[in-house]
């Protein structure tokens, strides 16, 4: 039937296209980014679309304009510890990183020169790539850090 | 040409040879500009799998699906690329191209 109706080249070109519109949507919908591993059962997936479809077709949508204007708002307790925060002395958390903490806010600063780096280096494609790791962390692997760079 | 009882055409024996080429590229660290070698090396052992459960009726389509494959692996991920290899080969079985 479709043999009769497209010609073999167009039903090559509709095969790519599919598959590329396909291929893409299943990356981003259905798999956890960059792996093979899924976001969550497809039965489980397909039940949440078939529910979001009902929902947004019985007019129950999100609406976006009005999330979009409200501002957040934090509670006044929240809004005290964020100045609070500010004034609580530094705790050391890790070589290089500080904590001031208020209530339910933190605050973390981190300080690039105080940490201990330990330098590796790494051939990668005929470069040499070399590559600071703070000291105590472990050694990236040559898988890793190809992972990183290409 | 036969080696031991299978039979490898040029366009099989040329995949062979492009897998030797990354292999040695990689073990030497040849850079390969733009493409990674661990994608290609890959791909090309899909593309040899692939190729020898296809007939040779069907070399054209498959010729087009690798070529737009490894071109696509320019652009994106690796795993939607993938993806995309055998969607394509059940688009092509569903819309009769193969």
């Amino acid at each position: 039937m479709i043999q009769k109706r497209l010609p073999r080249k167009l039903r090559l070109i509709l095969s790519f296209l599919l598959a590329f519109t396909l291929s893409g949507f299943l990356y981003s919908e259905l798999y956890i980014s960059g792996t093979s591993k899924l976001k969550m059962p497809v039965d489980k997936y397909l039940g949440l679309k078939i529910e979001w479809i009902i929902y947004t077709a019985q007019g129950g949508k999100i609406d976006m304009k009005d999330k979009k204007e409200t501002p957040l708002v934090y509670g006044q307790e929240t809004i005290e510890n964020i100045k609070n925060a500010a004034l609580q002395p530094l705790k050391q958390i890790a070589p290089g990183t500080y904590a001031q903490t208020s209530g339910n806010v933190t605050q973390i600063t981190y300080r690039e020169n105080e940490v201990e780096w330990v330098e590796y280096t790494y051939q990668l494609g005929g470069k040499e790539i070399k590559i600071r790791v703070p000291k105590g962390q472990e050694k990236p692997t040559q898988d890793e850090v190809e992972e990183m760079y290409w | 040409m036969y080696l031991g009882p299978f039979f490898f055409d040029t366009k099989e024996l040329f995949l062979v040879l492009a897998a030797i080429l990354i292999g040695v590229a990689m073990f030497f660290g040849w850079p390969l500009i733009w493409f990674n070698p661990r994608v290609l090396l890959t791909l090309i052992v899909l593309l040899l799998l692939t190729k020898g459960l296809l007939p040779a009726i069907h070399n054209e389509a498959f010729f087009i699906l690798a070529i737009v494959t490894i071109f696509l692996t320019l652009y994106l991920p690796f795993f939607q690329i993938v993806l995309f290899y055998f969607i394509s080969f059940a688009l092509f079985r569903l819309l009769k191209v193969i």
